[in-house]
């Protein structure tokens, strides 16, 4: 072999591998994933961007990511992505617009940021449901876990509902604690504030649950307050309770929930037959948020946060 | 299509501007919104271990249990705090005693509106405008805290803070019926000798609350009739209608306007003589404030605060001057010869005047107060700082008062700042108040504080102030005279000295806090000493010469008259200790125990006898205006949901009280309140017997106030 003849192989084979690798890389731009956000406010798009960085940090494949907002044409959109490997509703009323296209879709439908209130109002009876819901709300374990940690030495757990339904669980998780339960029933139409008072009388630290009835913005605005009078501590569900005056909350941020949902595609993608997925789960990360003036009023010490989400984990792997 | 767009909008509605939940179920909206703030960098309680000021608080519970009829009686049961009922309409409380019926230099706030008024330079509790059932609590600091609230908290603060309209929503009727004087007789519980039979004790009180846009609003109106002291002329009518409004204009920034009105129909007592007589008084008493406050970082706040406070008391009579001079002559005014006289009498000695209707007074005048602050708070977890700066514009008219028919301003100016800062167990605080007004210029307050933390349950407090109280504009500008119906003023009955100085007051103290968590308890120990000077108080200027009066014929007809005169001339020294003890034995049994020990000494200048220069006559001595002992203990047993008891005892030595009070004797005072509360379906009840002074009789304020055994029977519904 010549030395020209060995150029032009070389330069055959420079050119075949290249096309190996440029069809390698065409393969892997075909996975398409749409998100559907409810509006065009930041969380839903913290939760699109985080998803997006998630599934482009790994190597395997090149993810695109559109995203269409829940109000526009997504049927369209659909039909228009010819390599759609996911879609992705994030919140309620995207949730409810892509699953209102029903046998359109065959590909894996994830819900996120959805609460656990507003699923189980769409989906309890009906077998028309997202394949994966995240959802917004921690478990109610957590939050006594929190409640525990925060006051050793308290017994009565007060929380605010609108129906009986969780009570049980509640005070299964509560009692794991060593925690009594007292629950105060609020229905609509009820005067709230006779409410929060029974509940604060009888009780030594308040869990503040998701409930559009019995704790509206304005009910856990007077629940605070209230609470704050009586040196009653409140465990919030979002951090917008330890901003407006509650002692602690956890909560999880659009961002982990975006990169939850990512994980979840990516499973999804190398899911072997007998693995099963659970159709709803709870957010796996969280933060902790302590309000230190109302805690330095009501005179409890308080670790860092950071210190706080370690201890809750330990708890739920002891647990598990 | 539609209804998703109108979900999506509602979605975005909810997010951002709206608080009412527009689907059947959560949405991600309920987890990412704000709450609206309800706990403000000012409602950040500082734990009474880190207050720089000797603190008692009656809470809403005590305020319910201790069965009292009137708002300032609830001060009994405050260490170191004097109260009475110096008419039936005339209520008193003092921190230290030496007070008159008016109880200047003690801060009554109305959620941080001043309820002071300058007519009186003193508050008006009966027309307060506020009920016990609209308090939430009361926070009292004992001792001055003018570096914080200025001249008028001289000597203590009364901070009432009033429910949330949220607390009360629904509609709110109440009733209460009892007798003064229930043991004389149980058939008839009308008073015998009341001057107006048929009236006896009621109240009437209708509250409303709802929710109005981002708001909460209250309503109140109430209405109490009273036929005041046996055999006085002290009855009162009281009408009062008061509003409140909380508006969230955002999280973190509210409106909180209020409304106060009150209209009083009272008696007016007097010695049956032309210069004193019998009559009515009425008053109309107005405020309203306006509070907008803003938390623009956590811990920090801002806050612009207005407030109008509009007071009018009439209490006017009319006479003849020939019958008023017939009163300081003795000479007859039926008697014709006697009548001759004093024509010739008044034409002499008023230069040339002749008889004529005169009117006369006690307090009668219109006192309005505007006033305008901006506060800031920045603090962080180791300190804390709240600055500000407000004007205030009092004026008064009065022709009585005042001898004039013009209106007078006092405008003032104040700036203030507070530093709290915590070095681990310690904590140091640092205040300051400067105010400048048209009656002293600039004057201030100062106060350094230092708290130390032993461990959690034990600290020990130590308080250097300084305080100075202006004088008003009323005590600066007195000219009380009566007048003719020519428009002439005649005799002076009260003047002022122009060279008045402030009052100052140097107080330390040594405070000491033990927490009890064991048994939910804690007792405050307070050790003090207060060096009072240039007291402002009456005397008698012996031999004034009015020059628009011929005073040479004073003599001739034996008329004896002397005005009084406001001047900087007591002096007194208090010291003492306090204790203030409050335990939770079990969630039904609850107590309240207040003691105060005081030896005070001081004099008075009593007269001033200008004819002999500016020496002072007539040291009257000081020393009984404080009680030896206070207590006022009341204990709590059930709880108002179910059977409650309580008991209230309340103690004072004897004591001389000022202005038109006299020595009182020691007394004990026990009172028993039994409530139930019930429920039937959506309505709820509340039934209570109030006794109050179950025993002997004493006396208040006054030897002839006799307080005997009264009782009330109280209904309430609530839907």
């Amino acid at each position: 072999m010549n030395y020209q003849t060995f150029l032009v192989l070389a330069r055959v084979c420079t050119i075949f591998l290249l096309g190996i690798l440029i069809s390698i890389k065409v393969n892997a731009a075909s996975e398409q994933v749409l998100v559907v956000l409810s509006h065009d406010a930041p969380a839903y798009h913290s939760v699109k961007n985080s998803l997006s960085q998630t599934l482009n940090l790994q190597q395997a494949k090149d993810f695109q990511i559109h995203s269409i907002f829940a109000y526009e044409d997504i049927d369209a959109q659909i039909k228009s992505l010819s390599d759609l490997c996911a879609i992705v509703s994030v919140g309620v009323n995207a949730t409810n617009r892509v699953n209102q296209l029903g046998q359109i879709i065959d590909v894996p439908n994830f819900s996120v940021l959805i609460p656990k209130d507003a699923y189980d109002s769409l989906f309890q009876n009906t077998y028309n449901k997202p394949d994966v819901t995240i959802l917004i709300d921690q478990p109610v374990s957590r939050l006594i876990d929190l409640a525990r940690i925060l006051l050793p030495d308290a017994q009565r757990l007060g929380v605010m509902l609108s129906q009986d339904g969780q009570k049980q669980n509640i005070a299964i998780a509560g009692r794991k604690q060593g925690f009594v339960l007292y629950d105060v029933i609020a229905r609509k139409g009820e005067n709230p504030a006779i409410k929060i008072k029974d509940l604060l009388d009888r009780s030594d630290i308040v869990l503040a649950l998701p409930d559009s009835v019995a704790l509206t913005r304005q009910n856990a605005k007077w629940l605070l307050y209230m609470a704050y009078q009586n040196n009653i501590p409140v465990i919030g569900f979002s951090k917008a309770y330890v901003d407006a005056g509650g002692l602690a909350a956890v909560y999880t941020a659009p961002e982990a929930i975006g990169k939850q949902a990512a994980e979840l595609i990516l499973s999804f993608e190398k899911l072997a037959g007998d693995q099963v997925i659970p159709r709803m789960m709870y957010p796996r990360e969280f933060s902790v948020s302590v309000n230190q003036w109302v805690a330095k009023s009501l005179n409890i010490n308080v670790t860092e946060n950071a210190n706080l989400v370690e201890e809750l984990k330990r708890a739920e792997s002891r647990v598990q | 299509m539609k209804n998703q767009t109108r979900q999506g909008l509602c979605v975005a509605f909810f997010l951002f501007v709206s608080n009412t939940p527009c689907f059947a179920y959560l949405t991600e909206a309920d987890f990412l919104s704000p709450i609206p703030n309800a706990l403000s960098a000012t409602r950040i309680y500082q734990p009474v271990s880190e207050a720089p000021a000797s603190m008692s608080v009656i809470d809403r519970e005590m305020l319910l249990a201790s069965g009292a009829s009137e708002l300032v009686d609830v001060l009994r049961l405050v260490p170191g705090f004097q109260v009475a009922h110096a008419t039936g309409t005339i209520y008193t409380a003092s921190y230290h005693g030496s007070i008159e019926e008016w109880s200047r230099g003690l801060q009554v706030l109305i959620d941080g509106r001043a309820a002071y008024l300058p007519l009186l330079s003193a508050v008006d509790w009966a027309t307060l405008g506020v009920d016990i059932q609209d308090i939430q609590r009361i926070e009292v600091v004992r001792g001055t805290n003018a570096p914080t609230y200025g001249a008028n908290a001289f000597r203590g603060v009364v901070n009432i803070i009033t429910r949330l309209p949220f607390e009360d929503r629904g509609v709110h009727i109440r009733n209460s019926t009892g007798s003064r004087d229930a043991r004389s007789s149980v058939s008839n519980i009308k008073n015998q000798n009341n001057p107006l039979p048929g009236l006896s004790s009621r109240k009437w009180y209708a509250r409303y609350a709802d929710r109005l846009l981002s708001g909460d609003y209250r309503v109140v109106m109430s209405y109490a009739e009273d036929p005041g002291f046996d055999g006085e002329n002290d009855y009162r009518y009281v009408s009062n209608a008061n509003i409140r409004w909380l508006y969230d204009a955002k999280p973190g920034s509210t409106f909180d306007y209020q409304f106060y009105s009150s209209y009083a129909e009272t008696g007016r007592n007097g010695n049956d003589t032309a210069f004193d007589q019998k009559g009515d008084r009425d008053v109309t008493s107005l405020a309203s404030s306006l509070l907008w406050r803003n938390n623009t970082a956590p811990g920090a706040e801002r806050s612009v605060r207005f407030y109008h406070n509009y007071y009018k008391m009439m209490d006017m009579f009319e006479d003849s001057l020939k019958n008023l001079i017939s009163d300081f002559s003795g000479l007859d005014v039926n008697d014709p010869v006697d009548s001759s006289i004093l024509d010739s009498l008044i034409s002499d000695r008023y230069n040339g005047l002749s008889d004529g209707i005169i009117t006369m007074g006690k307090t009668n005048g219109l006192a309005q107060r505007y006033d305008l602050e901006y506060q800031q708070i920045q603090q962080s977890l180791s300190s804390k700082l709240v600055w500000g700066s407000g004007m205030r514009i009092d004026s008064i008219n009065s022709r009585l008062l005042l001898s004039t028919d013009e209106t007078l301003y006092d405008s003032s100016a104040r700036v203030f700042a507070n530093y709290e800062k915590s070095f681990s167990d310690l904590i140091v605080n640092g205040g300051i108040m400067l105010e400048f007004n048209q009656v002293v210029g600039l004057y201030y307050s100062p106060r350094l504080a230092l708290n130390y933390r032993v461990n959690s349950n034990h600290t020990i407090r130590a308080i250097v102030n300084r305080a100075m109280r202006s004088p008003s504009l009323l005590e600066s500008e007195i000219e009380f005279a009566f007048y003719h119906e020519n428009g002439q003023s005649l005799d002076k009955l009260i003047t002022h000295d122009p060279n008045m100085k402030p009052e100052t007051l140097n107080s330390f103290e040594l405070g000491y806090l033990w927490l009890i968590p064991s048994l939910q308890a804690s007792l405050d120990l307070k050790f003090y000493q207060e060096k009072l000077r240039n007291r402002i108080i009456d005397a008698t200027w012996l031999h004034y010469k009015n020059p628009n009066i011929n005073h040479a014929v004073d003599s001739v007809y034996g008329i004896a008259y002397d005005p009084f005169v406001w001047r900087n001339g007591a002096w007194q020294d208090t010291q003492g200790f306090e204790a203030d003890f409050r335990v939770q034995l079990h969630r039904h049994f609850r107590m309240s125990a207040a003691y105060a020990y005081a030896q005070t000494e001081g004099e008075w200048e009593r007269y001033v006898n200008l004819q002999v220069g500016d020496s002072h006559q007539g040291l009257r001595d000081l020393s009984t205006t404080v009680p030896e002992h206070t207590v006022g203990i009341l204990a709590i047993i059930g709880k108002p949901h179910k059977l409650q008891s309580s008991l209230g005892f309340y103690r004072m030595t004897d004591m001389k009280w000022l202005g038109i009070g006299e020595d009182i004797p020691a007394y004990n005072r026990y009172d028993l309140r039994f409530a139930k509360s019930f429920r039937h379906r959506l309505m709820k009840g509340d039934l209570a017997l109030t006794f109050q002074n179950l025993f002997d009789e004493y006396f208040e304020f006054q030897a002839h106030n006799e307080f005997k055994t009264n009782v009330y029977l109280e209904l309430a519904l609530s839907y």
